[in-house]
C-alpha cells in the first residue's frame, strides 16, 4: 500500500508513466490525482501533501529554466571575452557611431496653399463637366427614345421586318421601291427609317449602287 | 564638456522649441544658468544665416532667418501634404464651408485631412444639422500671414 505522495511519484517513475528528467507538471497532477482516486482510502492529510509536492516540482522545472537561461547568458560573456582577447591580439573593428543630422522642414507658403486651391478648383470643374455631359447624353437618349415613340417608329419597324421576310422568300435582295406602294415624301421617310434602324441593329445591308438610283436591301449574313 | 556646445548641438537636433527646464536638465544646472548661456549663443549667432530665438517665455529654437528662407523652398521638404494643403485651400475659400461640401469636392480622403487639420489648430469645426461647419482659425492666418511681403516664411525646425 503506497502512502507517501513520493513513494506514489517514485511509482509512477518506474512504471514509466512519468519521466523524472522531463516532468510536465500538468500531466504529473492529473496522473497523481487519478493514483488517489484509486487508493481506497482517502486522506486529507495525503491531498495535502500531494499539492505541496506538485507546487515544488514545479519550483524545481521552474529553476532549471532559470539555469538554462543563465547559461545562455555565459556563453554570451564567454564570447565577448573571448571577442576582446582576440581584439588585443590583432583585430580593430571600426566603431561605427552615425552622427546626428537634422531633418528639416519647411512651412508652406501662402503661393503653395493658393496653387492647391487652382487645382483643387480644377478637379472639381471637370467633374461637373463630366456630370453635365453625362446628364446631357441621358436627356438626348431619353429624347430620342420618346420621339421614337412618339412617331410610332417601333410599329413601323416591325412592318417592315415582316414585310422583308415575306420578300425575301427565295430571293438575295430587296428593292426599296417594292416596299412601298405610292411613293409619297411621308412614306418614303416613313420606310426607310425603320430600315435604317434594322441596318444600325445589323439585321441588313443597305446598298445604293447608284446616287438617286433604287436601294439594295440584303439580308445580312453573321461573319 | 562646454555647457554651451551641448545647448547648440541640443537646438540644433531638435525640430521644435525646446524649453529651458530641458536645457537645464541636459547639463544639470539651472534655469537662471541656462538663460546667461542662452544669451551668449544668441550673441554668437547673429552674423550668421541662422539665429536662435525665445518664441515663448523659456522656450527657444534653432531656425534659418528669414531673408535666407527663399533660397531653401527646393531643399526642404514642405511640413504639410499636399493633399492636405489641397483640402485646407478648399476649406479656405469657400469658408465657412460644411464638412459634406468639403467632401464633395474633396472626396472621402477629406475626413481625414479635416481631423489633421483640426488637430494642428489651422481649421476649427462647430457641430451643424448632422455635420459640422469648417472656418478657418487665427493660427491659420498667423501661418500664411507675412508682414514683410516676403513670401517665404522661416525655415524652421
Amino acid at each position: 500500500m503506497l502512502e507517501e505522495p513520493v513513494e506514489i511519484l517514485l511509482d509512477l517513475a518506474t512504471r514509466g508513466d512519468i519521466d523524472p528528467w522531463d516532468i510536465d507538471i500538468i500531466e504529473v497532477t492529473d496522473k497523481f490525482l487519478k493514483k488517489l482516486d484509486e487508493m481506497s482510502q482517502l486522506d486529507l492529510r495525503l491531498s495535502g501533501r500531494t499539492l505541496f509536492y506538485a507546487s515544488m516540482l514545479l519550483r524545481m522545472k521552474a529553476e532549471g529554466l532559470e539555469v538554462e537561461d543563465t547559461d545562455d547568458e555565459l556563453e554570451e560573456v564567454l564570447d565577448d571575452i573571448e571577442l576582446e582577447e582576440e581584439d588585443d591580439v590583432k583585430i580593430e573593428y571600426p566603431k561605427l557611431t552615425p552622427r546626428i543630422r537634422r531633418k528639416s522642414k519647411r512651412p508652406v507658403t501662402l503661393d503653395e496653399l493658393i496653387k492647391e486651391l487652382s487645382k483643387a478648383e480644377s478637379v472639381e470643374r471637370r467633374k461637373n463637366i463630366k456630370k453635365y455631359t453625362d446628364a446631357d447624353s441621358r436627356i438626348k437618349v431619353e429624347k430620342l427614345l420618346k420621339i421614337a415613340h412618339d412617331e410610332r417608329i417601333e410599329e413601323k419597324i416591325l412592318e417592315v421586318e415582316a414585310m422583308l421576310d415575306e420578300k425575301f422568300k427565295g430571293r438575295d435582295y430587296v428593292l426599296f421601291s417594292e416596299l412601298i406602294d405610292c411613293m409619297t415624301p411621308s412614306s418614303i421617310v416613313y420606310t426607310y427609317i425603320p430600315l435604317l434602324f434594322l441596318a444600325s441593329k445589323k439585321a441588313i445591308w443597305l446598298e445604293q449602287e447608284e446616287l438617286y438610283e433604287d436601294l439594295y436591301i440584303r439580308r445580312r449574313v453573321d461573319e | 564638456m562646454n555647457d554651451l556646445r551641448i545647448i547648440e548641438a541640443a537646438l540644433f537636433t531638435s525640430a521644435s522649441s525646446v524649453s529651458e527646464s530641458q536645457l537645464g536638465k541636459l547639463i544639470s544646472k539651472p534655469v537662471r544658468q541656462v538663460r546667461d548661456i542662452m544669451d551668449k549663443l544668441i550673441l554668437e549667432y547673429e552674423d550668421r544665416a541662422i539665429e536662435i530665438i525665445n518664441i515663448e517665455d523659456g522656450k527657444y529654437v534653432m531656425q534659418v532667418k528669414r531673408e535666407y528662407g527663399k533660397y531653401l523652398k527646393n531643399l526642404a521638404p514642405r511640413e504639410m501634404d499636399t493633399q492636405v494643403l489641397r483640402t485646407l485651400s478648399v476649406i479656405a475659400y469657400h469658408q465657412p464651408v460644411i464638412q459634406s461640401k468639403v467632401v464633395e469636392i474633396r472626396g472621402n480622403k477629406a475626413y481625414e485631412h479635416i481631423k489633421e487639420l483640426e488637430a494642428e489648430k489651422l481649421i476649427s469645426s462647430k457641430p451643424q444639422g448632422h455635420s459640422k461647419l469648417l472656418t478657418t482659425t487665427e493660427k491659420f492666418v498667423e501661418y500664411f500671414w507675412n508682414e514683410e511681403d516676403d513670401k517665404y516664411s522661416n525655415t524652421e525646425g
